[in-house]
């Protein structure tokens, strides 16, 4: 896989102009984001999301660092650079008095599109909008808009796509939509950076993560290697054809395990290592006469390990503080 | 620099403005308002004064004199007094207004409407986008004055020649409505668009509107008072004075408008 986007020590600071303070709203992040790929960046509000966001796509500049877009730089070439990407903005952004068709027309202006109405047409059919060409963008649904945002966005078929909070405020339908359509770009090769709150939507699509957190990224990979490491014990659930007292108790007794619990009428065990203990385990219920059913690792949601980054987070800035 | 962009975003702020009553009314109600509503008002006025009441405008043959021993001479006086004293100045509000009204519009409007980065993030350059902006401004205003002008001319002329016998329309006007109003028009249309940017709304970036309108009100008394004429020379020199000041505008335009700034201050 080619890199696409190589993001290289970039930094925004800005003043604040009623006290003249300093904040440093990205600080000095690295990373990269493959082609055809799809990258989540996920972070609490303040983190630095939108402003990392807004700096790719060139709307704002680096207070230092640099980027590199398909093969050009932030710092030098923002309008090449911003012919091929399409950015979806957490508000949809469609002109409100301007019709479907005004609003697309407006925007496929400026790409040199070859028979404009045609593609107009074409994108508006595969949003299933075409006969609402002709109504004003003020007058359609909080879905439509956010599928005529789409459309505009998706005009001049854009090799990088940046999405801001691509579902937010839509019902759970239209978000489904979103998503399968993010899907859709993607089997196409397109590469797709997008912000998000939504945990489950990011598993949902996304290939690899990056957390932000206070302008620095906290953690980036995929689910699982994100997670990696993050904490000091993992789960293992075995379940039993008949639950035993005597081997729960005799578990417990192992120095590796720190905790040994029932759930659902299966066993879950906290321990170190999961590789290296596993066996020993299986080996002592099959030694204790139990029936094993089945025998799975836990794995941590999305969700799971980005409150337990935050947390860590909040636990390091409090203990910097002292 | 692809002019062609500017006008594409001309083009799309006019299809707003179209639908937008609060801009579209004043761009036509002003135009009326000052180039048949007020000279029927001040002519007709005139026309309705009792002949004797007339004869007593003695301070005014002071003011103009060059129709003294004429037939009908104060009437004739206060039709002069009222087109090239009166009306003059008060055309300035035209440009003025509309410019401000539009301008203050340009990118208050757009964060209030939430489109803004929408805009910011088209594959243009900075120039092109403010011009863009300039052009949505500038040139309704100018040709509505222009527009109101050609209507008040031909007014005039119908409502006075057999009265005064010349044209009431000269040299002045012409300068003032082809180079002192497109002057004064481009330096409201940057200063409304700096203001444009950094406010968040339409109506707070109405509040330096003061800057503009002071000076032309003062204008309007201190011709009204005899005290300064808008004659050929001074707006000569007005029109000289207002040229360097766009080009001040220019160069703080170039320095205040720009992507980083406007995106900047939307949170």
């Amino acid at each position: 896989m080619t890199e696409i986007i190589r993001v290289e020590n970039l930094s925004k600071k800005f003043i604040n102009k009623k006290d003249k303070t300093e904040v440093l709203a990205v600080d000095s992040i690295n990373f990269s984001v493959n082609s055809g790929e799809i990258f989540g960046f996920l972070g609490p509000n303040g983190a630095g999301k939108t402003t990392t966001i807004r700096m790719l796509a060139c709307l704002l500049r680096p207070t230092l660092g640099n980027a590199i877009i398909n093969g050009m730089s932030i710092l030098e070439e923002q309008e090449n650079i911003r012919s091929i990407i399409g950015f979806l903005t957490e508000n949809h952004g469609n002109y409100e008095t301007l019709t479907v068709k005004q609003n697309l027309e407006f925007f496929g202006k400026f790409y040199n599109i070859q028979n404009l109405n045609e593609r107009i047409e074409d994108i508006l059919e595969q949003f299933e909008m075409l006969d609402r060409i002709e109504m004003y963008a003020g007058e359609l649904s909080k879905g439509l808009k956010q599928r005529l945002a789409l459309a505009r966005t998706l005009i001049h078929d854009p090799k990088i796509l940046f999405f801001d909070e691509p579902t937010a405020g839509l019902d759970p339908i239209a978000a489904v939509k979103v998503r399968e359509l993010i899907l859709k770009l993607k089997s196409k090769n397109r590469t797709i950076f997008i912000n998000s709150h939504n945990l489950e939507e990011v598993q949902k699509v996304c290939d690899r993560v990056g957390i932000i957190d206070e302008g620095r990224i906290k953690r980036i990979g995929t689910s699982d290697e994100i997670g990696k490491n993050l904490w000091e014990f993992r789960i293992l659930e075995i379940k039993l054809k008949k639950l035993s007292d005597e081997i729960i108790s005799r578990l417990s007794k192992f120095d590796f395990i720190k905790e040994v619990f029932l759930i659902n009428g299966c066993i879950r065990i906290h321990l170190k290592n999961l590789e290296e203990f596993t066996p020993i385990i299986v080996e002592k219920i099959v030694e204790l006469g139990g029936k094993i059913i089945s025998v799975e690792p836990i794995e941590y949601s999305l969700e799971d390990i980005y409150i337990k980054l935050m947390e860590d987070s909040k636990i390091n800035q409090q203990s910097g503080e002292k | 620099m692809k002019v062609k962009n500017s006008f594409y975003i001309f083009k799309k702020d006019w299809q707003e403005i179209y639908k937008n009553k609060e801009i579209l009314l004043p761009i036509i109600i002003l135009p009326i308002l000052f180039s048949i509503i007020f000279p029927i008002l001040l002519i007709g006025s005139a026309l309705l004064i009792p002949p004797e009441e007339i004869n007593n405008g003695e301070s005014l043959r002071d003011l103009i004199p060059f129709f003294q021993g004429q037939e009908n001479e104060v009437l004739k006086i206060i039709i002069y007094y009222n087109i090239n004293f009166l009306m003059k100045p008060l055309f300035l509000f035209t440009p003025m207004i509309l410019t401000m009204v539009i301008a203050s519009d340009s990118f208050a409007g757009e964060k209030e409407r939430k489109t803004i980065e929408s805009l910011l993030i088209l594959p243009i350059t900075d120039k092109e986008l403010i011009l863009g902006k300039v052009l949505t401004a500038f040139i309704p205003a100018i040709i509505a004055t222009w527009a109101a002008f050609g209507a008040f001319q031909a007014l005039i002329f119908f409502m006075t020649y057999d009265i005064i016998g010349f044209n009431l329309i000269g040299l002045d006007w012409y300068l003032l409505l082809f180079l002192f109003t497109p002057l004064l028009s481009f330096f409201s249309v940057i200063l409304m668009i700096i203001n444009s940017s950094r406010a968040k709304d339409a109506k707070s970036a109405q509040n330096v509107a003061v800057i503009i309108i002071l000076p032309v009100i003062s204008l309007f008394f201190l011709q009204m008072a005899n005290i300064f004429v808008l004659d050929v020379i001074n707006i000569l020199i007005l029109s000289g004075f207002l040229g360097l000041l766009d080009l001040l505008m220019i160069y703080l335009g170039g320095k205040q408008l720009n992507r980083d700034r406007l995106i900047s201050r939307i949170r």
